[in-house]
């Protein structure tokens, strides 16, 4: 507090600038108001037109204003979310939406990620069948034998996990 | 006279890095071929020559910036004489041409350090040459691409400074060097993965060695990651820290495919299994940096954080293509070796864990890489222009780190090669009640989103993992030995550092998690109207426009207000959302002001102008619950990181004595 009483004097000079600052800018001041949550919800569906990946939500530039308060106005005539997004999408093309639509070339870009997901895993299913095939040849433990290790543990057995794998513990 | 100027100091030294590091590359490898220690050596000692001339070329730097030096081109584009002095100081990474400088820096400082202490194996010469090799690529980007050092003929009495969105914050002296930090560290296991193809030993000897650069580097990446996510909340302005933007995609890439390699390889240690995948995700992740790095600084794809578009697009998409071929078909060649003679005896166990993790994290890479490159794709192929955006990568991935999440859980806890089926049943039973309490108390505190719901019931589950990891490995021990819990729990957690540092960074993430759900899940975003003097009410907050002020501190003008913040009447803080401006550029930048507590954050950031004789302010208020958790479990990461990399105790060989004996019968 007391180093912002300090610079009061340089105050006037800080006004001129930003003053200046926001002549530079008109566009930005006259979409001053306020703004709903909801506003903000359905801007961060919306690309930025001007801005480079920012939504409307994020950006400060001019036009995201004017989109924010574009959608506040069409939230008050009684528009709902998907409204909203559709005024834009008439506007501006499914570009516009950073939920791509899934239609069209897009389709792809949804299913290439299931489809690599599926494949992988199926991959994974054929490799482990092909794995354990090999690994099944292994000499079952005698249920004594195991009864026997267990009872000399004390019975104590909580389902712990294997033990560490480079530093064996000790006790 | 002849003037030794420093933009001439620094070329030099950056011309005598790369002269040197061509020479130890080239002789690094016909020492290796030649099995002549000789050469070998002075490879070696080569490699602190260069960092020393490439430490040379940055001090120059330094000294050009603090010394306002600008017949440095550099300095001249990107320094400003009233900047302060920690301003000039990350001018250096501030912009594309001393960022590369930095990381060539970096790597130069890794392969000296290479270079001294790594033991003498039949890796260590292949290694040290390809590391000079891949340094030979960023010196030469240096030299000849984007040479900060070029001298100006006639130099400006003042710049312009460093961008002001990078000026405007602390964490910018923080985050970048970890970045590079992780990309470098991430190059040290690419390069021995390299030496163990060529000289055709694929065995674990080349991750073994190179364990604790592989964890560091990820550990670094990881805290990168987070503290840019920091950044971009203070920074940026509309309370966000992920927005999904190309720049974060292309560091998070080879994080995802780093962490399935650091799980991964624990597989072939144990198992002898998966060689060739192993180096094919080692060899992924190293040429993520590069292709990430062409991608965003190439100017192909804009980003909001690029903050060094440059000429250097082309160089790194050669390089990455040279990588990418290179060690392809040095696998290729190396089929025969790496090949495994694999054998699983159950799925259902760590290992099982590991590959499913494996197939989900690449997934997820996958999803990535394709979110960020579809409209370029896409352009390239049709000319439309789509946009894809933060709902859409939060579709894809959401669901699949849900299952990474659940794995989670579950790996630690399955034994090598065979779960049994009882213990298992009683584990997953407990996890179950645990996620199901967890679940229905979110439910009934009116939750009813599905997936920060199911992310609850997931920390649940994970809660119950650690509490019966650490019963398992605490309570048999207390019993046979009779000692404490607490100082069994110490001498497991003392000896343990790789599994109990696992521990901590897993649950790092799964407090990360909380915080991500908490802060996209439910965060409100409104714009209000403060009339001086005048409460409004914000989510349980009354705010207060005070006053307008304007201060000027070290070449920036803040003009902002003072909110007073009233909760339960009680006044808890006033907080000062403001406008930044730096020297004389145009952008003005919001920077927002936050309150900083457990539950939630509140956030302001003026979103209309102030006047001195403007009745009201508008503020955009973002509150913004459980974000904190974000930093906090990036921090646990971090030192789970630490934890597990900090030099073990000297095992003490402990002799079989009657006490240790006792009660076990014959």
């Amino acid at each position: 507090m007391t180093r912002l009483r300090t610079s009061r004097s340089l105050a006037p000079l800080a006004w001129l600038a930003l003053l200046a600052l926001l002549a530079l800018a008109p566009a930005a001041a006259a979409q001053e108001q306020e703004l709903d949550p909801r506003v903000f919800e359905i801007a961060n569906e919306l690309r930025c037109p001007t801005c480079v990946s920012e939504s409307v939500g994020q950006s400060n530039a001019a036009i995201a204003r004017e989109m924010r308060t574009l959608i506040q106005e069409q939230l008050e005539t009684g528009a709902n979310r998907a409204e909203v997004l559709v005024f834009f999408q008439e506007r501006y093309g499914d570009w516009i939406l950073l939920d791509p639509p899934k239609r069209g070339v897009n389709l792809a870009l949804w299913l290439l990620p299931v489809a690599a997901a599926l494949g992988g895993l199926t991959m994974l299913g054929v490799l482990l069948r092909r794995w354990r095939a090999a690994g099944a040849a292994h000499v079952e433990a005698d249920p004594a034998d195991v009864a026997r290790v267990r009872a000399v543990l004390g019975a104590t057995d909580v389902g712990g996990p294997a033990e560490e794998d480079d530093e064996p513990w000790r006790t | 006279m002849f003037d030794l100027s420093l933009g001439v100091l620094g070329s030099a030294g950056v011309a005598l890095a790369l002269a040197f590091s061509v020479y130890a590359a080239i002789a690094g490898a016909v020492g290796a071929q030649r099995r002549d220690a000789r050469l070998q050596t002075s490879a070696r000692l080569t490699s602190i020559g260069v960092f020393l001339a490439v430490t040379t070329a940055v001090v120059a730097m330094m000294a050009a910036l603090l010394t306002d030096d600008f017949s440095v081109k550099y300095v001249a584009e990107h320094s400003r004489i009233d900047s302060p002095l920690w301003v000039k100081v990350v001018t250096l990474w501030a912009a594309l041409e001393g960022s590369v400088l930095l990381w060539a820096w970096l790597l130069t400082g890794y392969t000296a350090i290479l270079s001294v202490t790594t033991p003498n194996t039949a890796l260590r010469p292949w290694a040290i040459s390809v590391m000079h090799t891949v340094q030979v690529f960023f010196l030469g980007v240096v030299a000849f691409a984007a040479n900060p050092f070029i001298v100006l003929a006639a130099p400006p009495l003042d710049g312009p400074g460093a961008n002001p969105l990078l000026q405007n914050h602390w964490m910018m002296a923080v985050h970048p060097v970890l970045m590079y930090l992780g990309f470098v560290g991430l190059t040290v296991p690419f390069a021995f993965a390299m030496a163990a193809l060529i000289t055709k030993r694929p065995g674990t000897e080349w991750m073994r060695l190179t364990r604790r650069w592989t964890l560091a580097g990820w550990g670094f990446l990881t805290a990168a990651i987070i503290s840019g996510g920091w950044w971009s909340y203070e920074v940026l302005g509309w309370g966000g820290f992920w927005a999904w933007d190309p720049v974060e995609n292309v560091s998070i890439m080879p994080w995802l495919t780093a962490t399935a390699f650091i799980h991964s390889v624990q597989v072939q240690e144990r198992r002898r299994m998966l060689k060739a995948w192993n180096l094919l995700l080692i060899v992924l992740t190293f040429s993520l940096t590069l292709l990430g790095t062409f991608l965003i600084r190439s100017g192909v794809i804009s980003s909001v954080h690029a903050f060094g578009d440059g000429p250097v697009g082309p160089y790194f998409l050669t390089f990455f293509l040279i990588v990418a071929f290179a060690s392809l078909t040095l696998v290729a060649l190396r089929w025969d070796q790496v090949r495994d003679r694999s054998e699983l005896d159950a799925v259902v166990s760590r290992e099982g864990a590991f590959l499913g993790v494996n197939v989900l994290f690449l997934s997820l890479a996958f999803a990535v890489l394709l979110g960020t490159i579809f409209p370029l794709l896409v352009e390239a192929v049709t000319g439309a222009r789509v946009t894809v955006g933060a709902p859409f990568f939060d579709q894809v991935s959401l669901p699949l780190w849900m299952i990474v999440f659940a794995l989670m859980g579950v790996g630690p806890l399955l034994p090598w090669r065979r779960a049994e089926t009882q213990t298992l049943k009683r584990n997953l039973t407990w996890m179950l009640g645990a996620a199901a309490l967890a679940a229905g108390i979110a439910l009934a505190l009116g939750m009813r989103k599905v997936y920060p719901t199911i992310t609850i019931g997931l920390a649940g589950w994970n809660l119950a993992s650690f509490a019966l990891l650490l019963a398992g490995a605490i309570v048999p021990r207390a019993r046979i030995t009779g000692r404490s819990f607490a100082s069994v729990f110490k001498s497991y957690a003392y000896e343990n550092k790789r599994r109990f540092g696992s521990m901590i960074v897993h649950l790092g993430a799964v407090i990360v998690a909380l915080g991500i759900t908490g802060a996209s899940g439910y965060r409100v975003d409104q714009q209000l109207r403060l009339e001086y003097g005048v409460p409004t009410a914000f989510q349980g907050y009354e705010l207060v426009a005070t006053e307008p002020f304007a201060e000027r501190t070290g070449g920036r003008l803040s003009v902002g207000v003072l909110v007073d913040v009233f909760q339960n009447g009680r006044q808890v803080t006033t907080l000062s959302p403001r406008i930044n401006t730096f020297g004389n550029q145009q952008m003005n930048v919001p920077t927002a002001s936050v309150r900083y507590t457990i539950g939630h954050d509140l956030y302001l950031s003026l979103a209309g102008s102030v006047t001195p004789d403007a009745p009201s302010v508008i503020i955009r208020a973002v509150q913004s619950p459980m974000v904190t958790w974000i930093w906090i479990g990036g921090a646990v990461m971090a030192l789970g990181t630490i934890y597990t990399l900090s030099p073990a105790r000297e095992r003490v060989r402990r002799r079989v004595t009657s006490e240790s004996t006792a009660g076990v019968e014959a």
